[in-house]
């Protein structure tokens, strides 16, 4: 069956610089010699692939497939400076056993990545012996150590990745050394069997003789506080057991401690009786909340055999153990001098803080990562809160926990890395950070504080906020605290009625400013017809004048004023212009008015005699009145025959 | 005959003030102090009682945008300010808290950069120029009337070029058009805030695809398209959808009522 299997991965997305180790694919059989009755675990770990794509079924020639492939994926993060590394590991699992003996030889098989690259992993060869290698050895050993030799441990499950990543592959690990257990457990009623060493208990006391313990190393905790809790099964009796039920562990957060690979039965003496013993889980708890809280039952059921007189290699017998349930009385941390933001961490811790860059620009980012290191509830700590100046941001950290729990304390990093993100350019200083624990051990909170952060924002190309102001102002404007301030003015001027009151007035003027200019040029039009009907007023103004001259006896002025008299009042009358008024042109017009020779000669008589008078006074004193009355006799005359 | 009415009516108005002003008055002090003893609640429920009274006025509305800062409260603190901004479009306080407070909006849309005249159209007609317009129109004419007075009564002796007849006038009837435009930013305002950090934007009030989530605060403006529970409006970077009425709140003071 040469069919590939496809897997498909998904990977985390990350914000973080990612640096993926080399990749490497490789083969690891569980025992290098075998018996042909033995089992054999194969194990192909694909590390850091890039994106896998599929491997290659194997092949096993002189084998046959027992189980599998259990598929086992992991995925772990760690820190280099501020860079985090990721390992990834993809195992594929057989279980085999040998059909024929020799020198076996298992392939190496090929696995592609997301760009077609394909991996060659190593061949292994095993060397098949007849019968069972496991079961020689054992009984090598038996006289030390019945149970020792065959490793049942040496599992690829257990083999180097943490398997933090990924949860199935811790229930992975649980079945498999379930398995394994159940395997140990078995032998060990065998060997019992074999030996003839069986006590003679009854069914009653079964119970006495396999049973399930719980031993926790306090029963009385504040919060956040480590309890350590160990799950052992006690035997004393050849039996096969299998465990049905593993506690639950509600209100806890638990981290459960790597067992030994190789782990063997230890031998216990309880109450003076000894007792083969075999850890079944051993689990650091932190109590999330206060009360009592429980600490469930583990189960297991199986088959005992018992000593019966009837039948010398014992009489099988049907089981079911529980473990007792425990309970934990769990306290409230001291509200006595609990610090400001304290964010429920119970342990000895140390903190740390670092930038990758001291100086950016708008347009980058930089990453903070704050460590806190030691023992403790550590994925129970709640982010300390981060106090940016204005015109930093920061976006919701990403938290990475990486615990060991190899020791009988749970210890290990977090990490809290914030991407912070300039928005203006300036110097700024984030301000020390605090964290706050409780030592459960000096019953005391402690303080921790990091160093003030220095960055120098310079101007990146792209500015989010246009607004360069911003810049200047840290913190909003105060409030206006004068007093009342009054309504703000909703008035609009082009609304208003004045405004358009303005426009109306103006047309107005202009209107009554053409009409007046209109009347005055209607009037200049006929402003012969004005001097016309003025004529006579003029005339006999004047005559007034000379009347005056006449009795003082002023000749020259008189003449002069009876002259601009006469020729005035012609100029007038006759629509004739002074300048080219004389005689003649008088005489013409007077020809078309039906003027009697009279009239006419009158006329010219006065004219001459005013000419005579101004040229030559002397004489013309004597004739001053004549012409006076003369003349005006001819206006009223001339006044009466041009009216018609 | 309408802007005697409006005369009376704000006469009314002034009454009913003047009845007013010393118990706002009293509310503003209790407000601004309570502001200063960091009891931000009780601040705002003065200021609010002042408003219920008294809704143009632009200083108190950028107090209460200031309490809602405080409280980091920034939908609400970007409401107040706009207000008060749309009242006084000058305070610049206001403009640069407005700014703080959009600076601390997640996800901030940033609004587009307009071409060069659409900026010239927008300081042209904001609100506060409507009173130059009206006066450059006002000079232009006064200026007509005398240019025309004067040629009739010859005090201008020589001729006065046609053209000029022809492009004062223009200019005149475009200083008033303007005039218009402006005093309407005045009196009505089609922005709104987002007042929800769920709000989403559609492209049709139908259309379930490609719905785009529209953060808190956000400033837009309503085209004034509506459709049932949904209205038409453009985003700070002129990105046109769809919200839900209920998302937004509009920024339009609507007067007190008597």
């Amino acid at each position: 069956m040469q069919r590939i299997v496809f897997l498909i991965i998904f990977l985390l997305i990350s914000r973080f610089n990612v640096l993926a180790q080399g990749v490497v694919f490789s083969a690891e059989a569980s025992a290098k010699t075998i018996g042909i009755e033995d089992q054999v675990q194969v194990t192909f770990t694909i590390e850091n692939v890039p994106e896998l794509q599929g491997i290659q079924n194997p092949s096993f020639p002189g084998f046959r497939q027992l189980a599998g492939p259990f598929q086992s994926q992991s995925t772990n993060y760690s820190f280099n400076g501020n860079q985090q590394v990721r390992n990834s590991s993809v195992s594929l699992t057989y279980v085999l056993q040998a059909t024929q003996t020799g020198d076996l030889k298992i392939p190496g098989i090929i696995a592609k990545d997301g760009q077609g690259k394909a991996y060659q992993s190593n061949s292994i060869v095993i060397k098949v012996v007849n019968g069972s290698l496991a079961a020689k050895q054992r009984q090598q050993q038996q006289s030390n150590d019945p149970f020792g030799g065959y490793d049942p441990f040496d599992d690829p499950f257990f083999g180097g990745s943490g398997g933090s990543g990924d949860p199935f592959a811790a229930i992975r690990q649980q079945q498999a050394r379930m398995q394994q257990l159940m395997q140990q457990l078995q032998q060990q009623a065998q060997g019992g069997a074999n030996q003839a060493n069986m006590p003679s208990v009854s069914e009653k006391d079964l119970g006495k003789n396999v049973f399930i313990k719980v031993t926790v190393d306090k029963t009385k905790v504040l919060v956040g506080e480590q309890i350590t809790a160990t799950y052992k099964m006690y035997a004393r009796i050849p039996m096969q057991a299998q465990l049905s039920k593993l506690p639950t562990l509600n209100g806890f957060w638990t981290q459960d401690f790597d067992l030994p690979k190789e782990q063997k039965p230890q031998r216990e003496t309880l109450d003076g009786v000894e007792y083969q013993t075999f850890t079944l889980k051993k689990s650091a708890l932190f109590p999330q909340q206060t009360g009592t809280l429980v600490l469930d039952a583990a189960e297991a059921n199986g088959v005992a055999q018992i000593a019966d007189r009837a039948n010398p290699f014992g009489r099988e017998v049907q089981f079911k153990i529980k473990s007792a349930a425990v309970n934990i009385t769990v306290n409230a941390l001291p509200e006595k001098d609990q610090p400001e933001n304290y964010g429920g961490a119970v342990g000895s811790y140390t903190l740390s803080a670092k930038i990758d860059k001291s100086a950016l620009s708008t347009d980058e980012t930089a990453q903070l990562v704050l460590d806190i290191a030691g023992t403790g509830n550590l994925k129970l700590i709640q982010a300390p809160p981060l106090k940016l100046p204005n015109g930093l941001d920061a976006y919701d950290p990403k938290i990475i926990d990486t615990i060991t729990s190899r020791t009988t304390t749970i210890s290990g990093h977090k990490y809290i890395s914030y991407t912070i993100a300039p928005r203006l350019a300036g110097n700024y200083e984030i301000a020390p950070i605090t964290f706050s624990f409780y030592n459960s051990k000096t019953a005391k909170y402690e303080t921790l504080h990091t160093q003030t952060i220095k960055l120098q924002v310079s101007q990146g190309k792209n500015t989010p906020l246009a607004e360069n102001d911003l810049k200047t102002i840290s913190d909003i404007h105060p409030n206006i605290a004068s007093k009342y301030p009054l309504v703000s003015s909703t008035f609009l001027l082009v609304k208003s009625t004045a405004y358009w009151l303005v426009y109306m007035l103006g047309i107005l003027a202009v209107l009554f400013f053409a009409l007046l200019k209109k009347r005055k040029e209607h009037e200049q039009n006929n402003v012969g017809l004005f001097k016309n009907k003025y004529a006579n007023k003029v005339a006999l103004k004047r005559l007034k004048t000379a009347k005056a001259f006449l009795d003082q006896s002023k000749t020259i002025a008189f003449y002069e004023e009876i002259s601009k008299a006469i020729w005035l009042y012609l100029s007038d009358k006759l629509n004739i212009p002074l300048s080219q008024l004389s005689k003649e042109t008088a005489n013409d017009a007077l020809a078309h008015k039906q003027l009697s020779s009279t009239q006419l000669d009158k006329m010219n008589r006065i004219i001459d005699d005013c000419a005579m008078a101004l040229y030559a006074p002397a004489g013309a004193a004597k004739q001053m009145t004549q012409t006076y009355e003369d003349t005006t006799a001819l206006i009223s005359e001339l006044e009466e025959t041009l009216k018609r | 005959m309408k802007n005697i009415i409006f005369l009376l009516f704000c006469l009314y108005h002034l009454g009913a003030l003047a009845s007013n002003s010393d118990l706002q008055a009293q509310y503003w002090a209790k407000a601004n102090d309570a502001i200063q003893a960091q009891q931000l609640d009780t601040a705002i429920k003065y200021y609010q009682e002042i408003l219920k009274v008294s809704p143009n006025n632009a200083a108190v509305y950028y107090n209460l945008g200031n309490a809602f800062y405080k409280k980091n409260e920034v939908a609400a603190a970007v409401l107040q300010y706009e207000k008060a901004l749309f009242l006084a479009p000058d305070m610049k306080h206001a403009k640069d808290n407005l700014m703080l407070a959009k600076s601390r909006i997640p996800n901030y849309i940033k609004p587009a950069k307009n071409i060069f005249f659409i900026n010239w159209w927008q300081a042209a007609t904001s609100a506060n120029s409507s009173k130059a317009w009206a006066i450059l129109a006002l000079i232009i004419f006064i200026g007509l009337v005398g240019l025309r007075v004067g040629r009739l009564m010859l005090i201008i002796k020589q001729e006065v070029p046609i053209q000029l007849y022809l492009i004062l006038p223009l200019i005149m009837l475009a200083s008033i058009a303007l005039a218009f435009v402006a005093a309407s930013r005045k009196t009505t305002t089609n922005l709104a805030v987002v007042s929800t950090n769920t709000a989403m934007m559609r492209t049709s009030p139908q259309s379930t695809k490609n719905q785009l989530s529209i953060p808190e605060a956000t400033t837009v403006t309503m085209t004034g398209d509506k459709q049932g529970n949904w209205v038409a409006i453009n985003l700070p970077n002129n990105r046109e959808g769809w919200i839900l009425q209920t998302d937004i709140i509009p920024v339009r003071i609507t007067p007190k009522k008597h």
